[in-house]
């Protein structure tokens, strides 16, 4: 682990082994819009590129607490988990399963407004795995659906009068039909 | 209120991307902001057979095709995109326009290319009579500097190798319809030091086919109908191999693959079967440490008739099994020597698939009645392990009515049993009909486990 030269970040002194090593692991705070206060290990703030941009890029020392005033604090919850794990599974050699089994859950209890809230949130903190994720996550919930469905999930208007919508439709007419059966 | 409003337009390409490009093609109609999210998808497939909407004329759809692909990379307005798929069978007549296409792709930092310019009437009896199709196409020189390319599929698409290894981080590689002669196959596996896919199908080579090398990273591999010489062999050294597809003729096989998870093994393109056939197929199974294994008809005839065994039943760490097959009398001894191996088994699906009686040297064996229902012998699966049935395409024949009884009375430990109605009988009866008809199976009957839930399905 690097250490910047004008780190400020001191080591409190408390009595026993572990707890020496529990504190040489630095923490950086952020700010939510709602107030909320996160402290996050270095090595997942760094993780978050907007907050590592922040912090490296002007030397800021780590004692300021960075405000994310886009994001609210039950997001920076999903995102710290998000990253932890990611953190946790690079030193892992195989973390396939326990990845996917991992992203099932992450998702399982979102409900889809908040799940897109999330995806512009991972896009503003700059969290690119996380961001493809999600955005995948979404496309799941179009896929094998009818456009109908998706309008009604979605809430999409329809801002085409019926000439254009046919206009649309004609340009890539094998789109609209179910020709699964046919192509392969 | 529009929930995609908050979101900016270059994060609902992203999403769109994941899409299949036929299937993204259907949200351009749900608002003008999707029509012009769809322009922009990443992810292309040009695909002459989309086109057969447009009824028999062979050449009005080759005509509509090209217009597609000619307006489309016109119109195009993003500088990156991550994959393009084209699938144009006799590109004969159109090689600038497929030139183009292909450097539309590059040019924009394409990261998965995949070029099939196989012809649809190439059928598996083309190559099994020796008549080798000339490649269609030759991938243009310009390609091979792309050295950004993650994936490359080339269907009847001619290739230079020693240019080609300038891929150096392709993670995977499909080939279909050409020649691999053993030292192409070897350079492909030894040169590309991320290749983790190899996909080879309807190839050939007048050799066997060898998948192995130092360092080998690689994590599947799928093998179907290629074409070897009179005495076919398949030698694999893959340390790292988690997926192993075969499908074809049968073949003496040496596996190395310790950390094999999982098989799926068809041999369709095998039309006779006798002791040796069954010994070879019991040294194939002796050699894929999986849990999870998928197996053909010709397997269930075949395997029964192995020698080698002595009659000592073998053990398989198999945990979850899934048998394709027509549920034909020839076919249950292979089922219950499966059962019988199978100790820890799972999970079992039974993939009702089209009838074929594979030539056995000592004919087809006598019509055995009732195999499952008076069958006293006990599996340790059945009454320990075997927790989950499905059946797919369920046709209601004797054999499948049989076992569904079987499990219903000895699956001790069974929890779902799962049955999927089949086509045919989903036209002849309501889902309603059939589901009672799958209920009165089961009536008078006691069952073994008290967990068990029965679902049937309609498609």
């Amino acid at each position: 682990m690097s250490t910047s030269t004008d780190n400020n970040a001191s080591i409190t002194q408390e009595s026993g082994p572990s707890a020496a090593v529990q504190d040489i692991q630095k923490k950086i705070v952020v700010r939510t819009a709602d107030g909320e206060v996160f402290n996050l290990k270095e090595e997942v703030a760094m993780e978050i590129d907007i907050i590592k941009t922040f912090f490296q890029e002007d030397s800021i020392s780590y004692e300021t607490v960075m405000p994310l005033p886009n994001v609210e604090g039950w997001e920076m919850v999903k995102v710290i988990e998000y990253c932890t794990k990611h953190v946790e599974l690079k030193h892992k050699v195989d973390g396939y399963k326990e990845r996917k089994a991992f992203q099932a859950l992450f998702v399982q209890n979102l409900s889809t407004k908040s799940l897109l809230a999330l995806t512009n949130t991972a896009n503003y903190l700059e969290v690119k795995y996380l961001l493809d994720f999600l955005c995948q996550a979404v496309s799941e919930q179009i896929k094998n659906k009818d456009v109908d469905y998706v309008r009604e999930l979605f809430g999409v208007e329809n801002d085409f009068n019926d000439e254009e919508y046919e206009q649309v439709k004609a340009e890539a007419p094998w789109a609209h039909e179910n020709l699964n059966n046919d192509l392969h | 209120m529009d929930m995609f409003s908050f979101l900016p337009d270059h994060l609902l390409v992203i999403i769109l991307s994941f899409l299949a490009f036929q299937e993204a093609g259907r949200t351009s109609v749900l608002s003008r902001r999707w029509q012009n999210i769809w322009r922009q998808t990443r992810n292309i497939e040009f695909n002459e057979r989309f086109f057969s909407y447009i009824g028999a004329d062979d050449e009005a759809r080759r005509i509509a095709f090209v217009n597609f692909v000619q307006n489309w990379t016109d119109n195009y307005q993003p500088s990156v995109l991550d994959r393009v798929c084209i699938t144009f069978s006799r590109p004969g007549n159109f090689l600038v326009l497929v030139e183009d296409c292909i450097r539309f792709a590059v040019t924009r930092g394409v990261k998965v290319l995949g070029l099939d310019f196989s012809d649809p009437s190439w059928n598996d009896e083309l190559l099994e009579l020796g008549n080798y199709p000339e490649p269609a196409y030759v991938l243009p020189q310009f390609v091979y500097q792309h050295g950004v390319l993650e994936s490359l599929t080339l269907s009847s698409c001619n290739f230079n190798l020693p240019e080609i290894i300038n891929f150096h981080l392709l993670k995977h590689l499909a080939l279909g319809w050409i020649e691999l002669p053993l030292p192409t196959l070897s350079v492909l596996l030894n040169k590309f030091p991320l290749l983790e896919s190899l996909s080879v199908k309807n190839c050939w080579n007048t050799d066997g086919l060898q998948v192995g090398g130092q360092n080998l990273r690689l994590r599947s591999l799928v093998v179907e109908k290629f074409i070897m010489s009179e005495n076919p062999w398949i030698e694999i050294e893959a340390p790292h191999l988690r997926y192993l597809k075969y499908s074809g003729t049968m073949a003496v096989f040496d596996i190395e693959a310790g950390e094999l998870e999982e098989a799926y093994l068809d041999f369709g393109l095998e039309y006779e079967g006798n002791e040796g056939m069954g010994d070879l197929l019991y040294q194939l199974l002796h050699q894929l440490p999986v849990r999870t294994l998928t197996v053909c008809t010709y397997m269930l005839q075949v395997l029964p008739l192995e020698l080698i065994s002595n009659g000592v039943t073998p053990v398989f760490g198999v945990a979850k099994l899934t048998l394709r097959t027509a549920m034909l009398s020839c076919e249950q001894k292979g089922v219950k020597y499966l059962l019988r191996s199978c100790p820890v088994l799972q999970a079992l699906t039974i993939q009702i698939v089209p009838q074929r009686l594979v030539d056995l040297d000592e004919g087809q064996p006598d019509d055995v009645r009732h195999v499952w229902t008076l069958n006293a012998l006990e599996y340790h699966c059945i009454n320990q392990t075997l927790r989950v049935v499905q059946v797919k395409g369920y046709t209601g024949t004797r054999h499948e009515i049989g076992f569904l009884k079987y499990l219903f009375c000895r699956g001790r430990v069974l929890e779902k049993l799962h049955i999927s109605i089949g086509e045919e009988l989903l036209n002849q009866r309501s889902i309603a009909e059939n589901r009672q008809l799958v209920i009165q199976t089961f009536q008078g009957l006691r069952r073994a486990s008290n967990n068990l839930r029965i679902n049937t399905y309609g498609r």
